[in-house]
């Protein structure tokens, strides 16, 4: 049980199959369509907006390098907050109490890494994607070939995740059918990094953060005022709500072995950092200083908005999860646990403010799958066909079509995907995206950017061992052997298997770069472009 | 100047900065560490309320306090970047 819990968290739709024909959501609600209409016509403006200026490649991949510091600290913390944050927390600390926290405290510690590891050096060796990065110093077919591949399987797992979860949203929050929730976003999200490149991308994120963490703000105050602003009278009303009482203020999470436990912390800290979207982020600002004020912004506004996570959850427990209105007749929340925060905010402040909710809701899913859309181009169309396939002579023109097309590609390969795992368990997807992201692109990352040592095959030897390695141990573990292909008990037990893959990736890479007694061959290359 | 002279140009030139990113992951990972090693070693501290008759646990506030430290240990770290690259 507490195994699939990473899983069944960070994607926001988890509870999907179970739901179909159960609208117990929201429904048809004048405020919440009215802002979800409004939400469509601002990010398309900007979109608008943002298409005159996106004719360069540095404009499509890095908006010109000309976003702030501050403007690119909202953005990164939109990434960081998805709608698994948004809703799911909430839901689960409604279902099992202390482990919504347990993830809150996971997902806060994480940037902070990024921020005194990564993002400086990042921005002073890279232009538009972290393969940018490893092809300064190490031979660059061969690790531009491996980072792409290994970008595209964590967008792609993380997008179809991401689509599924938000056609499920959607039907709940606005009546929408699946099959056009599907299109809708997935037309919306091509659109905006089609035409409007990272500059759209970003402003989107960033109308989306604004919008969260007012709500965020809101819900909290409210939920405070109902308890006389008295946190502890909050927690003692959660506390007789639910059927098990005191026993939620142990994490379920931690009732395994302490190996799950620690590769469990391990992910959530360090998920994050690997991710491509998050680290594309830190090419769009216009030099390191700007890097550092921007991670500083983001740091204060995710990590706020987890600690909000904290009234926000018991809140949700203490007055949804006590109120006969907002429950099934099993006792669980109507809709499933991702509608808790929505039900909250209709307890709290009626329609409005629920429609406020939903419509964030819905702008998160949007800027969010148009950051992984962007992300999956920029490898397609950087890395693999402009520096690879045109060894660099491409122009410009031809490399931003390329990228357009492969927006489009990706756009459609995910709805189709979409609408083919509507019914599946999905669930594995994300722990999939999140243990290739700990154990291939994070390793490398940091090799490359601290052990002068790290040889290309040394590199590529590590990234392959970590990311075949996590991608083995997910399906030979309990998320795919046992949840999707139903048998009763996994052949390798740990989910995620962060704890074993990631120093696997670290020590191949350092002891193959050792072995590997020949120079990299980066001194007979160019620089990156 | 090729790759390699760019990339030993930039290990150079911000050792002192990464001394201190790295001395920061470490307080983070040891305060972070410490949260979750309670709850695995010794449960009991961490459901133990406040104070008598409290619902708040020591987890909870040690969960906030461990939020908390994200932002106290970018804050510092921007601050003293900043200083070093000032000089």
């Amino acid at each position: 049980m507490p195994r699939s819990i990473l899983a069944t968290l960070l994607l926001l739709g988890a509870t999907a199959p179970a739901l179909a024909g159960d609208s117990g959501g929201g429904g048809l609600n004048a405020a919440a369509i009215g802002m979800f209409v409004g939400i469509v016509l601002v990010t398309l403006g900007i979109t608008y907006w943002a298409a005159r200026r996106a004719h360069s490649a540095d404009q499509f991949y890095a908006a010109g390098g000309q976003i702030s510091g501050f403007q690119n600290g909202i953005a990164l913390a939109g990434d960081m907050i998805s709608a698994g944050a948004l809703l799911g927390l909430a839901g689960l600390i409604c279902s099992s109490g202390f482990d919504g926290l347990i993830f809150a405290v996971g997902y806060a510690t994480g940037l902070p890494f990024v921020v005194f590891l990564v993002a400086e050096r990042l921005r002073k060796l890279g232009r538009y994607t972290v393969a940018d990065v490893l092809a300064t110093r190490l031979s660059e077919t061969p690790i531009r070939i491996f980072t792409a591949i290994a970008t595209l399987i964590i967008v792609m797992f993380y997008l179809i995740a991401q689509m599924v979860g938000a056609g499920q949203l959607i039907r709940l929050l606005f009546g929408l059918d699946y099959l056009y929730a599907q299109i809708l976003v997935g037309a919306l999200m091509i659109c905006y990094v089609m035409f409007g490149g990272m500059v759209a991308t970003t402003w989107v994120q960033i109308v989306k953060a604004a919008l969260l963490l007012t709500a965020g703000v809101a819900i909290t105050l409210l939920v405070l005022a109902r308890f006389g602003f008295d946190y502890d009278s909050l927690v003692a009303r959660a506390i007789a709500v639910h059927p098990k009482h005191a026993a939620i203020m142990m994490p379920q999470v931690y009732s395994g072995s302490v190996w799950q436990s620690i590769s469990l912390g391990m992910t959530l800290m360090l998920g994050a950092a690997g991710l491509p979207h998050v680290l594309m982020r830190f090419f769009t600002v216009p030099d390191t200083r700007a890097a550092r004020v921007s991670v500083f912004w983001a740091v204060m506004c995710q990590s706020g908005f987890f600690a909000l996570i904290f009234v926000i959850g018991f809140g949700a427990l203490a007055i949804v999860g006590g109120d006969p209105a907002y429950l099934d007749p099993k006792g669980g929340i109507r809709g499933g646990g991702n509608m808790a925060t929505v039900h909250l905010s209709h307890a709290l402040g009626g329609d409005t403010l629920m429609g406020l909710v939903s419509a964030v809701a819905f702008a998160t899913i949007l800027a969010v799958v148009a950051g992984l859309t962007l992300t999956g181009a920029s490898a397609v169309s950087h890395d693999l066909y402009a520096r690879i396939l045109g060894r660099g002579r491409a122009s410009e023109r031809s490399e931003i079509r390329a990228s357009r097309l492969a927006t489009v590609a990706l756009g459609v390969l995910s709805v189709l995907l979409g609408i083919a795992f509507q019914t599946q368990n999905v669930a594995y997807m994300i722990s999939l995206a999140y243990a290739v992201s700990c154990s291939s692109t994070l390793p490398l990352l940091i090799l490359a950017l601290y052990w002068g040592g790290l040889t290309t095959r040394g590199a590529i030897a590590g990234g392959v061992t970590g990311l075949v390695g996590a991608v083995l141990l997910t399906v030979l573990g309990p998320p795919v052997w046992v949840k999707v292909l139903g048998n009763a008990a996994p052949i390798f037990p740990l989910d995620p298997p962060t704890i074993v893959t990631m120093p696997l990736a670290f020590l191949t890479a350092f002891v193959v770069s050792v072995l590997d007694r020949r120079p990299a061959s980066a001194s007979v290359m160019s620089p990156a472009v | 100047m090729s790759a390699d002279r760019i990339v030993a140009e930039v290990a150079k030139n911000d050792l002192p900065q990464a001394r201190l990113g790295w001395t920061m992951a470490l307080v983070q990972t040891l305060i972070y560490g410490t949260f979750v090693g309670t709850f695995i070693v010794s449960p009991a501290t961490m459901t133990r309320p406040l104070a008598p008759g409290m619902a708040v646990t020591v987890g909870t506030v040690g969960g906030l306090a461990a939020i908390l430290s994200t932002m106290v240990l970018t804050g510092l770290y921007v601050l003293l970047a900043n200083r070093l690259t000032a000089r």
